[in-house]
């Protein structure tokens, strides 16, 4: 096949080293601009930084850089480059198939992204524990998902249990400590003598008829019941983590300050069970780095509530870019490596 | 953790540098070999450090900045000691020596305590991922030094036989580098594809990985396809190894990033 002139010169042109050396530096200066304004955020928040010119901002899609069509047509432009400066050099390409290799697996990483933004699916699944949902929203759509997610159980793992700071101070003898302590223990002081017994451990605080109570095991209002042994005798005492300053009743001798110290998150563990037409299908556990695949969708760990340990955030995605990239990312490493040592043994 | 072995690293590298200055200085080339020794010593007392780390923490110790920083130094050793064998520039060894010795003081400021792994570190991938940008961003910074040492050195006198071995040196370290960091990038988005559901997610840390990335493309193709040698060549490797720091240093500390579990805390 013998291209046409017309042909022959757009290719030219869009294969051209010329095309390329003006590419490449507006795509730094354009990618660097995307770093340098937060991306994704809603107008009000880009109205109260950036003041009047937040409408020039939102107009030129700086607010979502990367997927605009600006970006995209620079992107296109890169992936024409390539393809038609492979078409016009095609008989050096047969001398250089490492460098053939090259640009066509960048191409195919180029054709990844394009699948992924055109049939990629991708939205938030949140669930608490019981709950069933069988659908995402993407972008603005809604869609079903082929199959049904319940939320069997949730758990968030830390590192160690968490550390009840308990200070103790007594005015009028002058002193004061700090020390750790566990539901059950009974610790005596260093400064004086005066045992301290935990007798409860209260993590969401609540007054119910029945008297005090914990509402969940989330620590929303971690609170202490103590009993004192001293001299003088014993005495009880609530202490809350919540409550600023040291917590003194008129009776008491002593105050007392209380912090909960939450050792750092380890890990976050969905149960998921899967349903098709309500029937049970599968059963597995999703933590962050290990998703869960069900015909063509992922599903990830995404994140959890601090108030709320009974829900958790899923992310959901079907992505057919994916093979395209992991493929197009294969061959580009590869075929760096053979022009990297094509290059050691010719020198 | 027990840092004497680290500081015991850190002043062999001092020491090995102190050598390369003194055959420099005293004209004693032969005196280099020791100094390479040196060299070794110390990278080899780093490698120990990184082994016990790796043990006594439970994870691959490329986790936060005061680690990969090391990794880095370690991994420029070692391509250091590789490059000499193919070519054995005299101004390598007292450059890499400096560098390395840099890097850990630089190392030394940042908080050098073991921390338990976030969620979203507990994987294979870590190693993989920051190991060989870490390997690319030695061999960057080795092309970066002879970048420097051909300005400094031949700026004026271009086609000199020495000053084509510098030339030469540089592409050479470029392209691995090159190499590296996109097995690198690939690692990455493989990675986030595991963890955060999304190959790509044009986060600050990814995005200027990826204009490095077209940075040094560029750099490589007027090296390759229009002949930029000599000064041309090493003006484009100190210009995009400016961008290898800021997405090292600049992206941490400056900008906000789902990669800020690995920089300042
Ligand atoms: C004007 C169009 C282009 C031409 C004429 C061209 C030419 C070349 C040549 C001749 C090489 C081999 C260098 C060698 O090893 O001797 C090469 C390598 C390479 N090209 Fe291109 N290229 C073009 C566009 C692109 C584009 C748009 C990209 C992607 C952003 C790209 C990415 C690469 C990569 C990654 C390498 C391997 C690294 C290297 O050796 O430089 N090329 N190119």
């Amino acid at each position: 096949m013998i291209p046409s002139k017309r042909l022959r010169d757009l290719a030219e042109f869009f294969g051209s080293p010329m095309l390329l050396y003006s590419l490449l530096p507006v795509l730094v200066v354009v990618s660097v601009i995307g770093t340098l304004i937060p991306q994704g955020e809603t107008a009000a928040a880009y109205a109260e930084r950036f003041g009047g010119w937040s409408r020039l901002l939102l107009g030129l899609r700086l607010d979502d850089l990367y997927h605009s069509s600006g970006f995209s047509v620079l992107l296109a432009l890169l992936g024409l480059n390539i393809a038609s400066c492979t078409w016009n050099r095609r008989a050096a390409c047969a001398r250089r198939q490492d460098v053939l290799l090259t640009h066509v697996s960048i191409l195919l990483i180029l054709t990844g992204g394009l699948v992924t933004a055109v049939k990629g699916e991708r939205g938030d699944l949140p669930l608490t524990v019981g709950q069933t949902r069988d659908w995402i929203e993407s972008g603005t759509r809604v869609v079903g998902l082929p199959f049904t997610v319940r939320l069997n159980k949730f758990t968030v793992e830390r590192y160690g249990s968490a550390g009840n700071h308990l200070s103790i101070a007594c005015p009028e003898e002058g002193w004061a400590e700090t020390l750790e302590v566990q539901p059950g223990q009974s610790v005596r002081l260093r400064s004086a003598d005066v045992t301290v017994k935990v007798l409860g451990y209260y993590p969401d605080f609540v007054i119910t008829h029945e008297g005090p109570a914990t509402r969940s095991q989330a620590p929303n209002n971690p609170a202490l019941r103590l009993e004192l042994r001293d001299k003088q005798g014993t005495q009880k005492q609530w202490v809350f983590a919540r409550f600023e300053g040291f917590h003194a009743t008129a009776e008491s001798r002593y105050s007392f300050s209380y912090r909960l110290e939450e050792p750092r998150i380890k890990q976050f563990v969905s149960e998921l069970e899967i349903l098709e037409g309500g029937v049970s299908k599968a059963r597995a556990f999703v933590s962050v780095n290990a998703p869960l695949r069900w015909k063509g969708w992922t599903l990830y760990q995404a994140g959890y509530d601090e108030g709320n340990p009974d829900y958790s955030n899923l992310l959901a995605s079907w992505d057919p870019g994916v093979p395209w990239i992991y493929i197009g990312s294969f061959l580009l490493c590869l075929g760096l490596a053979w022009t990297f040592m094509k290059g050691a043994a010719t020198k | 953790m027990n840092l004497n072995i680290f500081n015991l690293s850190f002043a062999a590298y001092g020491a090995a540098l102190a050598v390369f200055g003194f055959a420099y200085l005293a004209a004693r080339p032969r005196r280099q070999r020791t100094a390479w020794w040196i060299l070794a010593a110390a990278w080899l007392l780093q490698t120990v450090f990184l082994a016990m780390r790796w043990h006594e923490s439970g994870h691959v110790p490329l986790s936060n900045q005061f680690e990969s920083l090391a990794g880095m130094s370690w991994g420029l050793a070692a391509l250091a000691g590789l490059f000499r064998r193919r070519e054995n520039e005299a101004w390598l060894g007292p450059a890499a020596a400096a560098l390395c010795l840099l890097l850990l003081g630089i190392c030394v400021l940042l908080d050098r305590s073991i921390a338990p792994l976030v969620p979203a570190l507990q994987s294979n991938w870590l190693l993989f991922h920051v190991a060989v940008i870490m390997m690319g961003y030695a061999a960057l910074a080795l092309s970066f030094l002879a970048s420097v040492v051909y300005l400094a050195a031949y700026g004026t006198k271009a086609g000199h036989e020495s000053a084509q071995a510098v030339d030469r040196f540089n592409e050479r370290a470029m392209a691995l580098g090159y190499l590296l960091l996109t097995g690198g990038i690939v690692l990455g988005a493989v990675w986030a594809n595991e963890a955060w559901g999304s190959y790509w997610s044009w986060d600050p840390k990814e995005t200027w990985s990826l204009i490095t990335w077209l940075v040094y493309t560029a750099a490589l193709h007027l090296r390759r396809t229009h002949r930029w040698e000599g000064r041309r060549m090493a003006w484009l490797s100190v210009a995009g190894f400016a961008f290898v720091l800021f997405t090292y240093f600049g992206v941490n500390y400056l900008l906000k990033s789902l990669h800020s579990y690995a920089g300042a805390r």
